[in-house]
């Protein structure tokens, strides 16, 4: 519904050390830095069901040219719901699009890069734009639209 | 490019229909897809596309895409 207010009168909790939507500004940079080892892996695997062979399987990655089994492209963007976690308060995500424009092994190294681009105070909505790099290797790129809860 | 048709983009794109063709009068009840996220969207994409800013009376009254139009005419935060 147009003009609807997101958790509107729902009762929070403050929590300390996190930003409000009001200390957000255009410009401000969020990183997490993150491997995602064999175990994380598998534990994803298990909780997503996707036991697809080329995320799974070492030697099936090999056979399709790749170093090892290739990371979870949606393990990867659970690094998004962690910097929204991390460093807003009371926000939630409002919508996600991502390209995968290459695929990491596990165990590789993955840096998240998310800009605030844009802040609409009426709708207490931020957009970020999104880079994830391996090294200097792009590998993920999109957007990610935040709304901060209104609360009493 | 005329301020409905800008608008007219903004729409498809966020509704993900190169069809879509909205009118003045084009609201929710015409987009079942139109709900809160799909306005924040709208919001967020015109705000871009035409460099303004809504405020939190703009925003408010919001119910049809005459509406944006509206908001934009009255140039209300015009340039950011």
């Amino acid at each position: 519904v147009p003009g609807h207010r997101w958790g509107a009168n729902v009762p929070l909790v403050e929590t300390r050390d996190l930003l409000r939507f009001e200390e957000i500004q255009a410009g401000n940079v969020f990183r997490v830095t993150k491997s995602f080892g064999d175990a994380e892996m598998d534990q994803f695997a298990h909780l997503s069901g996707d036991r697809s062979a080329v995320h799974s399987d070492p030697e099936t990655a090999r056979r399709f040219g790749f170093p090892d089994r290739l990371q979870y492209g949606f393990l990867l963007a659970s690094l998004l719901s962690r910097i929204v976690g991390t460093n807003f308060q009371h926000a939630v995500c409002a919508s996600v699009s991502l390209d995968f424009v290459k695929p990491v092994a596990v165990g590789e190294v993955v840096d998240v890069r998310a800009e605030v681009t844009q802040v609409q105070e009426a709708m207490r909505s931020v957009v970020l734009k999104i880079s994830m790099l391996s090294g200097q290797e792009a590998i993920a790129r999109g957007k990610l639209t935040t709304v901060f809860l209104s609360g009493v | 490019m005329s301020p409905i048709n800008q608008l007219n983009s903004i729409f498809q794109e966020v509704f993900d229909d190169p069809n879509l063709v909205v009118n003045p009068s084009t609201s929710p009840r015409e987009i079942a897809d139109w709900d809160s996220v799909a306005q924040v969207k709208l919001v967020l994409a015109v705000e871009e596309s035409f460099g303004v800013r809504f405020a939190t009376d703009d925003v408010s009254g919001l119910d049809c895409a005459g509406d944006f139009l509206a908001v934009l005419a009255k140039g209300r935060g015009a340039a950011r």
